[in-house]
C-alpha cells in the first residue's frame, strides 16, 4: 500500500490543477489534502495522525504559515526526518532562504503556465515517490 | 608810710625785695652797697634798712658798724639778710654789732615780712627810746669781723679751688673732643678717598670740584689734578644756572637726591643719580655728593617701561579680559576690559564672595577644579605647571549673565612656590547660544530623520507585503485562468470550434503576458531597495557577453556590433549587467526588420562625466515622445510589431540614477535612436 502525500494549500483551484496533474503523471497514491496550518499539524501530528510520503506545503496559510508548520513537523521527534518540498507562488528571495533554512528538502515555484505546472508536479512526483528512498521508519 | 633801705649789690635781689615791700605797703629805696647806702640814706631818712652782708666797696658789717655809730641813723633798725653767711657765728657778730635782725635767705615772705612789721610796730618805742648799741668793745667786734673774713675766705677758696677743678676737667675733656675731632677727620679722609663710591667735594659758590676720591677718578677718566682744576659744570651737561640751582638748594636743604646727566672723559654721557649733603668746614658750607652711575638702570627701567606700556596697550585695548590673583582668591589685577564687561571694580570685585559673581553651577565647576588642580601634592611640585581652560556664567553688575572660556594658569614664584594665579577670559556667549541652538537644531534634525526613518521604514515594509501579494496572490488567480482554459481545451475540444479555441488560445497568450508584467513589477520594485556595491567594471567586456547571449538566443539574425575599448567603470556589476542587457536587447529588437542592422556601444567623455552610449539604426522613435520613453509600461510600438512589457528603460533608468547619473535618448522613426548613460561621479 502506497503512503499517501500530504497536500497542504488553501487555494481551492491550486488544489483541482495539483490533483489533476498528479492523475495526470499516473500517480496513484492517495493525496491529503489540508486547507491551513492548523488542520496540517493536526494530520501530522494529531491523535488520528497518518505519516506521508512527502509534505507538499504552501508557505501562505490560514492561521498557521507554512514556515511555523515546517518548524513544527522538524521538531517533532518522529516527523523531523519527514520530507518536506515548498510548493508556492513566490519567488521571494527571503522565502526561499527560510525555507531551507527552516529544513525544507526542496522549494518548488509554483508556474503560472499550466503545461510547465503539470510538467513541475509530475517531475516532483517521480523524484519523491519513486527515486527517493525515503528515511528508515522507527 | 614807712620807707625801707635796701641794700644789695645784685639788681634782681634789690627787685624782690622791693616788689614784696611795695606790695605791702611800703615805700622802698635802694643803694648797691655800704657806701652809697649811706649817702642815700641821710638824703632819704629810711626808717629801717636792709642789707646784704658781701657788697664791693663797703660791705654789710662795715656799714652796720657805720650805722649804729651814726647818731642821725641809729634810730632805724638794721636788718642783715643774707644767703652766704649763715654760720651762728656770723649771726652773733652781727648781733654784736647792733644789728636788729639776722635774717636768712630765703626766708618764707610771711615770715619775712611779719619780722619786719613787729620791728617797726612793737619794737619800735623800745627801739627809738634805747637802739641797740654794739654790744661788745670795738677790738672784740674787729676781731670777730675778722675771723669772720678770714672764715669766709677760706671758703672762697676752696669754693675757687673746686671751680679750678671743675674748669681743668672741663678743658680736659675739650681736648678729648678736639682730638676725636681730629681723628674722624682722618676717617672722613680716608672714607672719603678709598670709598669704592664716586664722591666729589664741591664749591657751591662756584661749582668748582675741591676734591675727588679715587673711585671719581676712575670713573670721570681725567687723571686727579686734571680733575681737581675743572668745575663740576664741566661734567655735568645741565645748564649752568640749573646746576647753580641746585647747588644753592643743598644749602637750604641740608641734603638732597638729583638726577643729572654727567659727561665722562671719553666723551660718553652717563644718567647718574646724586645724593649731595652739606658740610661746613672752617665756617664755610660745601657740597659733598656721591654719584651712582645709573645708566644702565636707566636703560633697564626704560625698556621695563616700554614693555609696560606695550602690555596696557594690549590689555587695556583688547575685548579679551586677563586678571591676577593672589593666593586667597584676592583680584590684584584686573584688565579694563575686565571692568567694562562686568561693571565692577577690582575692589567691588575684591569685596564679593566668589559665589557672587557666578551662577551657582559655574561656582561648582571652580571649586571641583580646585580641588583636582590645587591638591597640596601637585601645589608641591615646583616644575608643575598647572593651566586649566573651562567655561564660565559670569554675572555682571546689572545682574545679567554672560558665558566666558577662562584660562586659568597657577602663577609660581622663582622657587617654584605657588604665588597667585592669572586668568584670560574670552567672552563666547555668542558661541555659546549658537552652539545650544545647535544643539537644539540637531535634536530637531535627528527627531526628524528618526520620524522620517521611520516613515521610510513603514513604507518599506507596506511595498515589501505589497510585492509579496503581487508575487503570490496575483499569480494564483492567473495560474487558475490558464489551467481551466487548457483544461477545456483538453477536456472538451471536440465541442468547440475553431473560434472557441483561439479564445482560450488568447487567454493563454494574456495570461503569460500578465504573468510577464507582475515579474516586471517585482524587478523594478527590488532594483530600487537592493542594496549596491561599488567596484571597477569594464563594461565593453560585460556588452561582448551579454551580446553573445542575446544572439545566441536568436540564431537566425546577424547584425553588426561594434564595441569600444577601454570602457572602464565603477558600479555594482549586477545591476550594470542588467542596463546592458536591456539596451543591448533593445537595440537587437529594434533592429530586428533591418537588414543591415549595426549595434554600437561607446563611450564619450563630457564635462562632469563619462557618457556611454548604445546606437542602433533599427526603428527609432520619434522625438516628441522622449520624455515618455523611461515611464514604466511606457511602449512607442505595437505588442504585434515589437514584443516586451516596456519596462526595460524605466530599469536603466532606476539603476542609473542609484548610480549618481543620468540617461537621455535621441532617435528619429525608422532611423535608429541612441541611449546615452552616465554614472555620476563613481564612473
Amino acid at each position: 500500500m502506497n503512503k499517501p502525500i500530504l497536500l497542504v494549500e488553501d487555494n481551492p483551484d491550486d488544489i483541482e490543477l495539483t490533483l489533476r496533474a498528479f492523475r495526470k503523471s499516473n500517480i496513484a497514491n492517495e493525496v491529503l489534502v489540508a486547507r491551513d496550518g492548523e488542520e496540517a499539524l493536526e494530520m501530522i501530528l494529531g491523535e488520528k495522525r497518518v505519516m506521508p510520503t512527502v509534505v507538499l506545503l504552501d508557505l501562505k496559510l490560514p492561521k498557521i504559515d507554512g514556515l511555523e508548520v515546517l518548524r513544527r513537523i522538524r521538531e517533532n521527534e518522529e516527523t523531523k526526518l519527514l520530507p518536506v518540498v515548498i510548493l508556492t507562488s513566490s519567488r521571494e528571495e527571503n522565502d526561499l532562504i527560510n525555507g531551507y533554512r527552516g529544513g525544507a528538502n526542496s522549494y518548488i515555484r509554483k508556474p503560472v503556465d499550466f503545461e510547465r505546472f503539470i510538467e513541475a508536479v509530475k517531475t516532483l512526483g517521480v523524484y519523491w515517490l519513486i527515486l527517493n528512498e525515503p528515511p528508515p521508519r522507527r | 608810710m614807712k620807707r625801707i633801705l635796701v641794700v644789695d649789690d645784685r639788681e634782681e635781689n634789690r627787685y624782690l625785695l622791693r616788689v614784696l615791700l611795695e606790695g605791702h605797703g611800703y615805700e622802698v629805696a635802694e643803694a648797691e652797697n655800704g657806701s652809697t647806702a649811706i649817702v642815700e640814706a641821710l638824703s632819704v631818712n629810711p626808717d629801717m634798712v636792709v642789707s646784704d652782708i658781701l657788697m664791693p666797696v663797703i660791705d654789710g658789717f662795715t656799714l652796720c658798724r657805720i650805722w649804729k655809730a651814726d647818731e642821725r641813723l641809729k634810730k632805724a633798725p638794721f636788718i642783715f639778710y643774707t644767703a652766704t653767711y649763715t654760720d651762728p657765728r656770723d649771726e652773733q657778730l652781727a648781733l654784736d654789732m647792733g644789728a636788729d635782725a639776722f635774717i636768712i635767705k630765703p626766708a618764707e615772705p610771711e615770715v619775712f615780712l611779719q619780722r619786719i612789721e613787729s620791728l617797726l610796730t612793737d619794737d619800735r618805742e623800745r627801739l627809738l627810746a634805747a637802739p641797740r648799741e654794739p654790744n661788745a668793745g670795738d677790738e672784740t667786734i674787729l676781731k670777730h669781723y675778722n675771723e669772720t673774713l678770714i672764715r669766709k675766705l677760706e671758703h672762697k677758696m676752696l669754693e675757687l679751688e673746686r671751680v679750678n677743678r671743675e674748669l681743668e676737667e672741663e678743658i680736659q675733656a675739650k681736648e678729648t673732643a678736639e682730638a676725636t675731632l681730629v681723628e674722624s677727620e682722618e676717617l672722613f679722609r680716608n672714607v672719603f678717598h678709598q670709598h669704592a663710591a664716586v664722591k666729589l667735594i664741591i664749591d657751591p659758590d662756584t661749582g668748582r670740584i675741591i676734591d675727588a676720591n679715587e673711585a671719581a677718578v676712575n670713573y670721570y677718566g681725567w687723571p686727579a689734578e686734571k680733575l681737581l682744576s675743572m668745575n663740576i659744570k664741566d661734567i655735568n651737561i645741565q645748564p649752568a644756572s640749573e646746576i647753580q640751582a641746585a647747588m644753592d638748594m643743598v644749602r637750604t636743604q641740608e641734603r638732597i637726591k638729583y638726577e643729572f646727566a654727567h659727561r665722562k672723559a671719553d666723551g660718553s654721557i652717563r644718567n647718574v643719580e646724586v645724593f649731595s649733603s652739606r658740610i661746613r668746614v672752617k665756617g664755610k658750607d660745601i657740597l659733598h655728593s656721591i654719584v651712582h652711575d645709573i645708566t644702565d638702570r636707566k636703560h633697564a627701567e626704560e625698556a621695563l617701561r616700554e614693555k609696560e606700556q606695550l602690555f596696557r596697550l594690549i590689555t587695556e585695548n583688547m575685548s579679551d579680559t586677563v586678571w591676577l590673583m593672589n593666593m586667597n582668591f584676592k583680584y590684584i589685577y584686573v584688565s579694563p576690559s575686565m571692568v567694562k564687561n562686568r561693571g565692577y571694580s577690582m575692589e567691588e570685585l575684591n569685596e564679593i564672595p566668589m559665589e557672587g559673581i557666578m551662577t551657582p553651577e559655574s561656582y561648582k565647576m571652580v571649586i571641583s577644579l580646585i580641588r583636582e588642580e590645587m591638591t597640596p601634592d601637585r601645589l608641591a611640585q615646583k616644575n608643575l605647571a598647572i593651566s586649566r581652560t573651562i567655561e564660565l556664567e559670569n554675572y555682571r553688575k546689572d545682574g545679567s549673565t554672560f558665558w566666558s572660556e577662562v584660562t586659568m594658569t597657577l602663577l609660581r614664584d622663582q622657587e617654584g612656590a605657588p604665588s597667585g594665579f592669572l586668568g584670560v577670559g574670552r567672552n563666547v556667549t555668542e558661541r555659546k547660544i549658537a552652539e545650544e541652538k545647535l544643539t537644539q537644531l540637531h535634536a530637531g534634525l535627528e527627531a526628524m530623520v528618526a520620524e522620517r526613518t521611520a516613515k521610510l521604514e513603514r513604507a518599506n515594509k507596506e511595498l515589501e507585503s505589497f510585492s509579496y501579494s503581487v508575487s503570490h496572490d496575483l499569480r494564483a488567480p492567473l495560474r487558475a485562468i490558464d489551467g481551466y482554459s487548457r483544461m477545456l481545451i483538453e477536456d472538451y475540444s471536440p465541442r468547440l470550434d475553431d473560434a472557441g479555441r483561439d479564445y482560450l488560445e488568447r487567454m493563454h497568450t494574456a495570461v503569460s503576458r500578465m504573468d510577464m508584467l507582475i515579474e516586471d513589477i517585482l524587478k523594478l520594485y527590488r532594483l530600487g531597495t537592493a542594496e549596491m556595491r561599488f567596484e571597477p567594471v569594464d563594461l565593453g567586456a560585460m556588452a561582448r557577453a551579454v551580446m553573445d547571449d542575446i544572439a545566441a538566443r536568436d540564431p537566425g539574425r546577424t547584425a553588426e556590433v561594434v564595441i569600444a575599448d577601454n570602457l572602464a567603470a565603477v558600479g555594482d556589476p549586477a545591476l550594470l549587467r542588467v542596463i546592458l542587457e536591456n539596451l543591448l536587447s533593445n537595440a537587437w529588437k529594434f533592429t530586428s526588420k533591418k537588414s543591415d542592422a549595426r549595434i554600437e556601444f561607446g563611450a564619450a567623455d563630457k564635462p562632469g562625466a563619462r557618457e556611454f552610449f548604445v546606437r542602433d539604426n533599427g526603428a527609432g522613435f520619434d522625438m516628441k515622445y522622449a520624455d515618455k520613453l523611461f515611464g514604466p509600461f511606457q511602449r512607442l510600438h505595437g505588442i504585434d510589431e515589437f514584443e516586451g512589457t516596456g519596462i526595460g528603460l524605466a530599469l536603466v533608468r532606476r539603476i542609473v540614477n542609484r548610480h549618481g547619473g543620468t540617461v537621455r535618448a535621441e532617435g528619429v522613426a525608422g532611423k535608429g535612436a541612441v541611449i546615452y548613460f552616465s554614472l555620476g561621479g563613481n564612473a
